[in-house]
């Protein structure tokens, strides 16, 4: 047992490293460093104003100090003078000790800012979670046990109709309706306790949550099917075995390994994605946080959302491995 | 994306808001309903008309806005103008925008109600309240003005600034020098007295910030490092500070109505430049003191019992940032907030649809354009310049972005403004007189084009369903004469690349100061250079000749001729587009009173709302 | 028979897939008693193995769209980008059959050329998600061992990146043409669908059928096409049927950005235009038109992929042996 956490948590290390890695890369490529952290100044010839051939831009601009002293502070304290792969050690070594750096944007601690939008997204994505499963397991069994008559019919008609309708459009429609014409519910997100920022999330988590629960719906509904045609189900019924009984304690749980797998694989997604909903329904979350700091290069809030995912991410894959182990015994818990 | 991408990214904290350029468009999905970006709020983009000098000095004695009175004691008082009332025009120029406002000012006959919790939503988050390092927009104004006092403000008609957090203004005979004198015995928030010495940091701070300078330094003469005097301001007393301005200027209060006008704490500027941190947390010496701040989210801000201005109604102000201000618009008419602004037309209809809610629409303030880039191919030449305006689809512009509600644009003052010359017309919607401008153009310069039309690139600020319209609807006009590429950039790259040149033609929002010398900013030789506040890069000396002769007199009837031929020369040169009259609708819950009832400490009837904003102090909710 | 097993164990002697029955030579008489016991939930056509009505109307839509698309530039179509061909927010009418939108262009039109982007970038992410993620999902959940733990760890890293951040960096980098923004989505579709596969092939693997092929000397490549592959394309497919809708769906949330493809439209695009707050109110039609074309699209691929499979399945039960 001890074996088994230890190689979850190596493998958890191993994943953030890969994926910081690939984040810190592909910003340096993206964006000059430089520039995200100085600014304009940043293209000032600081050899040739040395020499004394050029003003530096702050003559144009200001007076204040140099533009060469801020640039050279700049590259002293995010060793920008250094390869990629030594910066990025640097960067680690910041991490491992909890500084997350401050944004480019307005010096803020990344920690803080991510520390106050996570708990949002995170509420979200449960609740949009909890939705999409509560909403597909009872519905996949029901539309497999009635396979292929009109209720499921009906039901497969229905959820492609959810899957084809996308958030920002369902969000906009969901505002509409339970916002402003029945006021139902808040337009914003209140924060003051539990029961209203559980309120607050039931718009945006359906939103999110029916895509997800027509999607969980089809898998699940697609395995119940194949599991229906094993020898144990026709055994179980010719035991006499009512078709419920037989439905949901034998045949549901062999099934579930499509669901149990997508459901691990959209945490990422629903919270780092959540952008458009983000915005209809005016949450502060880390999906719109991450997305614009992405476009604007501010290197500390995207490594550190980066981090914050992917951790939430192998986190819940880690106990949906563990899932597996129960709904199939075969199916041993190995990395 | 591309190369430009990795040369011009980041910019970010530096060039939000390119100082004086606000984001009100909000950039993201609000989309609001007409052309670009940025639009100015800060100082000198304030609106202000003619210019006449503050009454000099103290006391109570209630001037009225109409320019008579005068104690004129000392001769330095001076001046001006007693712009014969009529010019004061403005009064009319409120109510005579397509808009109604559905305020009277009878309403601020009524007792105020004391306490309540004013929600606004505003349509962006700031990225700080630090007028001295931060890019203030519309949403930074409108909170700023709750926390800090500007030392002028506008009155009633939207044409005059009237001293507030100072209690005179006061020129030298020449106009050169301007002495600033504080009202006495007040304290900012955190205790520190108010003296001339803040107003001289602040000052000092704004000249070395690489934006906000931009805008300031070419008023003043350069600082000689030899010597120990800071030579561009300097402290008389106690109260007063001294301006020393590079050329005459006929009024001073004008420009620090807004952003260069706030006076912050200097504890708290000094503290802030160690940890800017603080900049979330502003002090100033306003009606009301910060409480708290969760970016994106919510700013509070409560009631200062120790304003020295009087009594202030409400215990708290709330700013809710909704990017979508349909969304807001929505958010007010369910009673989820009790305030909100938009420039959306969108928006602007759900608030009319709804009865209850107040409204205040103005469109005398900014202007929606496009500007084109005079500094390389194509519209270095004059030709492809106006083969781009006479072909523009501007009907089209105003049938389907207006819908029918906002006003287009000649020149950049609305009739009802005293500089509107109606014998000037924006060109458009004539393909046919851009064809043989185009032929031309691509015979004697065949690289500018490919296939006979003209090669450029339509650069816009998103992401924004609206933009994306007005983009096609523009590029769909174009499409004979022109081979359109699409550069739509986030908020900041899109400003970046603006103030460095890297653009042909962007949709723009901007102008509409109160007072157009604040709009000189943005048309001056001097303001060109590798970073170029004249976006569009055109160097005009004999127009610069105009513009400084309009801000030294006194006259008003020549300020009005010089500006009608300024506006000419703008219009003859074809490097602005012109659209529409930006429309700005503030609106209320039905409870939230006297939005239009502030006066100054000299009894003179203070502003509504300027581009989008208002003050805070003199509102009550009642119940 | 023995007692009922737990949940999830199967004992040796039980046989699942019909693919096994295949293997050991029984026939489609047990099918038959399947279906009799289960009361025909499994089969609904015990007329025989025709692909039925619907197949054909799904596969009628298909090939109608992707007709429309291809020839969009000849048909007598409106164009498309034309600001004003009628008023702003027109209904549906006679002259323009899906109404007009905020810019008075054609809805109608705008569908179908905006199927254009959109089937591409779908059938795209469907290819790369089935072929790509397929191949390496099932060889991690065949091979085991280092090979499973490499492809799994790579598989899984993609998953934990924000998959909109993804998108982002790379399209900024690479820039935003269809071929980009196609393979981009598509890489994305790599991971979930892979995972998948190699979950069911674990599943599968461990089964009796592909032990006994094993025994009987079977090579890998065999056993993996022959015995694994349609097993796990069941689920597999599925998915990545799915996944084209949501394919078509994440690129109109770049284009929203601005960063799906820069010249032209999609559904998704029109979708992100129409469902401004106030235009759908006004004007729905502008979205939904959009949203019902993507609809219907889906849902006919996925049916059509549904009754494709089994049709096959039943086929190669009846002929092979």
């Amino acid at each position: 047992m001890v074996g088994f956490v230890v190689r979850r948590v190596a493998a958890l290390v191993a994943v953030l490293l890969a994926v910081t890695g690939l984040a810190f890369g592909a910003m340096n490529v993206l964006g000059d460093p430089l520039f995200n952290v100085v600014g304009f100044i940043a293209s000032v010839d600081c050899d040739a104003v040395a020499a004394g051939e050029v003003d530096d831009i702050s003559g144009q601009t200001a007076g204040g100090r140099g533009d060469c002293e801020v640039i050279a502070e700049a590259r002293r304290e995010h060793h920008l003078d250094r390869a990629l792969p030594i910066r990025y050690g640097y960067w680690l070594g910041d991490i491992v000790r909890g500084d997350l750096g401050t944004s480019f944007k307005n010096e803020m601690p990344v920690r803080e800012v991510i520390g106050e939008k996570l708990p949002k997204s995170v509420l979200l994505m449960v609740v949009a979670q909890v939705i999409a499963v509560g909403l597909a397991v009872p519905w996949a069994v029901a539309a497999a046990y009635r396979a292929h008559r009109p209720f499921d019919r009906a039901s497969t008609v229905g959820t492609f109709g959810l899957v084809a309708i996308p958030s920002f459009a369902l969000g906009v429609i969901l505002f509409y309706l339970f916002v402003v014409r029945w006021q139902i519910f808040s337009s914003r997100y209140d924060d003051t306790d539990l029961w209203s920022r559980l309120r607050s999330m039931v718009l945006p988590g359906l939103t999110l949550g029916l895509p997800a629960a027509a999607v969980y719906m089809r898998l699940l509904r697609t395995d119940l099917l194949t599991t229906l045609q094993e020898d144990f189900v026709l055994m179980a019924r010719a035991k006499g075995m009512s078709d419920q009984w037989v439905m949901f304690r034998h045949v549901l749980r062999p099934s579930l390994f499509s669901l149990v797998t997508v459901f691990g694989l959209s945490t990422a997604g629903m919270i780092g994605g959540s952008l458009v909903v983000e915005q209809i329904f005016s949450i502060p979350g880390l999906g719109r946080a991450l997305v614009e700091a992405v476009i604007r290069d501010d290197f500390p809030i995207v490594l550190g959302g980066v981090v914050v995912v992917a951790t939430g991410f192998v986190v819940v894959n880690f106990a949906v491995d563990l899932l597996y182990t129960l709904i199939d015994p075969r199916v041993r818990a190995d990395g | 994306m591309g190369i430009r991408r990795t040369t011009m990214s980041g910019w970010v904290s530096i060039l939000l808001g390119l100082a004086l350029v606000a984001s009100a468009c909000g950039g993201s999905s609000d989309g609001d309903g007409d052309g670009a970006a940025p639009a100015t709020t800060a100082a000198p983009a304030t609106t202000a008309a003619p210019a006449t000098t503050a009454a000099p000095a103290t006391t109570a004695a209630p001037a009225t806005t109409a320019a008579a009175e005068e104690p004129a004691a000392d001769e330095s008082a001076t001046t001006t103008t007693n712009a014969p009332a009529t010019t004061t025009q403005a009064p009319d120029s409120q109510a005579e925008s397509t808009a109604t406002t559905t305020l009277a000012p009878e309403e601020a006959a009524p007792e105020p109600v004391f306490g309540g919790t004013l929600r606004l939503g505003v349509e962006a988050e700031t990225d700080g309240l630090n007028p001295t390092v931060n890019r203030f927009a519309v949403s930074a104004t409108q909170m700023a003005h709750a926390v800090f006092d500007s030392l002028a403000i506008w009155d009633e008609t939207n044409s005059r600034a009237v001293p507030w957090l100072a209690e005179s203004f006061t020129p030298s005979d020449d106009l050169m020098t301007w002495d600033v004198k504080l009202r006495p015995g007040i304290t900012f928030h955190d205790g520190t007295p108010l003296t001339s010495e803040a107003v001289l940091l602040g000052f000092q701070r704004q000249m070395v910030d690489p934006l906000i300078s931009l805008a300031v330094k070419p008023m003043y003469p350069a600082d000689d490092p030899d010597t120990e005097a800071y030579e561009p301001a300097e402290i008389i007393d106690e109260l007063t500070t001294r301006f020393n301005l590079i050329r005459p200027t006929s009024d001073f209060a004008r420009y620090v109505t807004g952003q260069l006008g706030y006076i912050p704490s200097p504890t708290w500027i000094r503290a802030a430049m160690e940890d800017p941190t603080l900049n979330q947390a502003p002090v100033g010496t306003g009606p009301f003191r910060f409480d708290s701040r969760t970016q994106d989210q919510m700013t509070r801000f409560v009631r200062n019992d120790d304003w020295w201005n009087g009594d202030v109604y409400l215990d708290a102000v709330e700013y809710y940032v909704y990017t979508d201000t349909v969304i807001a618009a929505d958010a007010l008419t369910v009673g989820d907030l009790d305030g909100m602004h938009t420039s959306n037309v969108d928006a602007v209809l759900v608030l009319r649809d709804d009865e209850d809610v107040v409204r205040i629409e103005s469109d005398h303030g900014s202007e929606t354009f496009g500007m084109l880039n005079t500094a390389g191919a194509p519209f270095d030449d004059i030709r492809a310049r106006k083969a781009l305006t006479f072909a523009a689809a501007r009907a089209d512009y105003l049938e389907f972005i207006g819908q029918g509600l906002l006003r287009p644009a000649n020149s950049w003052f609305p009739p009802g403004s005293p500089y509107h010359d109606p014998d000037l017309v924006q060109e458009g919607d004539s393909p046919d007189l851009a064809t043989p401008l185009v032929a031309e153009l691509c015979a004697e310069k065949p690289d500018y084009c490919t296939d006979g039309k003209i090669d450029m690139e339509f650069q816009y600020s998103g992401p924004s369903v609206v933009q994306d319209r007005i983009y096609d609807i523009l590029a769909d006009g174009w499409s004979d004469h022109f081979n359109i590429t699409k550069e739509m950039l986030l908020q900041d790259d899109h400003i970046t690349h603006v103030a460095f040149g890297l653009y042909d033609w962007v949709t723009w929002r901007q102008m509409g100061s109160p007072d157009p010398d604040n709009d000189v900013t943005w048309l001056n030789c001097g303001a060109i250079g590798a970073l170029s506040l004249n976006w569009p890069r055109y160097c005009d000396p004999a127009r610069d000749e105009l513009m400084y002769a309009q801000r030294g007199t006194v006259d008003q009837a020549e300020r009005v001729e010089l500006w009608k031929q300024i506006s000419r020369k703008v219009h003859d040169d074809y490097t602005y587009i012109l659209f529409t009259h930006t429309l700005w609708a503030n609106g209320f819950a039905s409870n939230v009173k006297n939005v239009c009832g502030a006066l100054s400490p000299d009894g003179v009837r203070l502003m509504c709302t300027v581009n989008g904003w208002h003050l805070t102090h003199q509102i009550w909710m009642e119940d | 028979m023995a007692d009922m097993p737990a949940p999830g164990e199967r004992t040796p002697d039980q046989r699942d897939s019909h693919l096994h029955v295949q293997d050991l030579g029984s026939e489609v008489s047990v099918r038959g008693s399947y279906e009799a016991l289960l009361g025909g939930q499994v089969f609904d056509d015990s007329k025989g193995s025709r692909l039925g009505v619907f197949f054909w109307l799904a596969v009628g839509w298909m090939g109608l769209v992707v007709v429309a698309a291809v020839t969009a530039p000849w048909l007598p179509l409106a164009d498309p980008d034309q600001t004003g061909f009628g008023g702003r927010l027109d209904a549906p009418s006679g002259d323009a059959w899906f109404g007009t939108d905020g810019n008075g262009r054609d809805v109608f039109s705008r569908t179908v050329w905006g199927a254009r982007i959109s089937l591409v970038v779908g059938f795209v992410a469907i290819a790369m998600g089935m072929v790509f993620g397929g191949a390496l999902g099932i060889i991690a959940g065949y091979f085991r061992g280092v090979v499973d733990r490499l492809i799994s760890f790579v598989m899984f890293a993609m998953l934990a990146f924000p998959g909109l951040v993804l998108a982002l960096l790379f399209i900024a980098t690479l820039g935003s043409s269809l071929t980009i923004v196609s393979v981009t989505l598509g890489l994305l579709a790599i991971a979930p669908v892979g995972r998948l596969a190699r979950a069911a092939t674990l599943l599968y693997a461990e089964r009796e059928f592909v032990q006994a092929s094993r025994l009987l000397g079977a090579s890998h490549g065999r056993i993996i096409v022959r015995e694994l592959l349609p097993n796990v394309l069941i689920p597999m497919s599925g998915l990545a049927l799915l996944g084209m809708a949501l394919t078509v769906v994440a690129e109109g949330g770049l284009a929203f950005l601005g960063l799906s493809v820069s010249d032209g439209f999609s559904w998704g695009k029109l979708i992100v235009t129409g469902a401004a707050p106030r235009t759908l109110r006004e004007g729905p039609w502008v979205a939904m038109f959009p949203i019902g074309a993507m609809f219907l699209t889906v849902l006919a691929l996925n049916y059509a992929g549904d009754r494709l499979r089994w049709f096959m399945d039943v086929r190669e039960l009846a002929f092979e042996r």
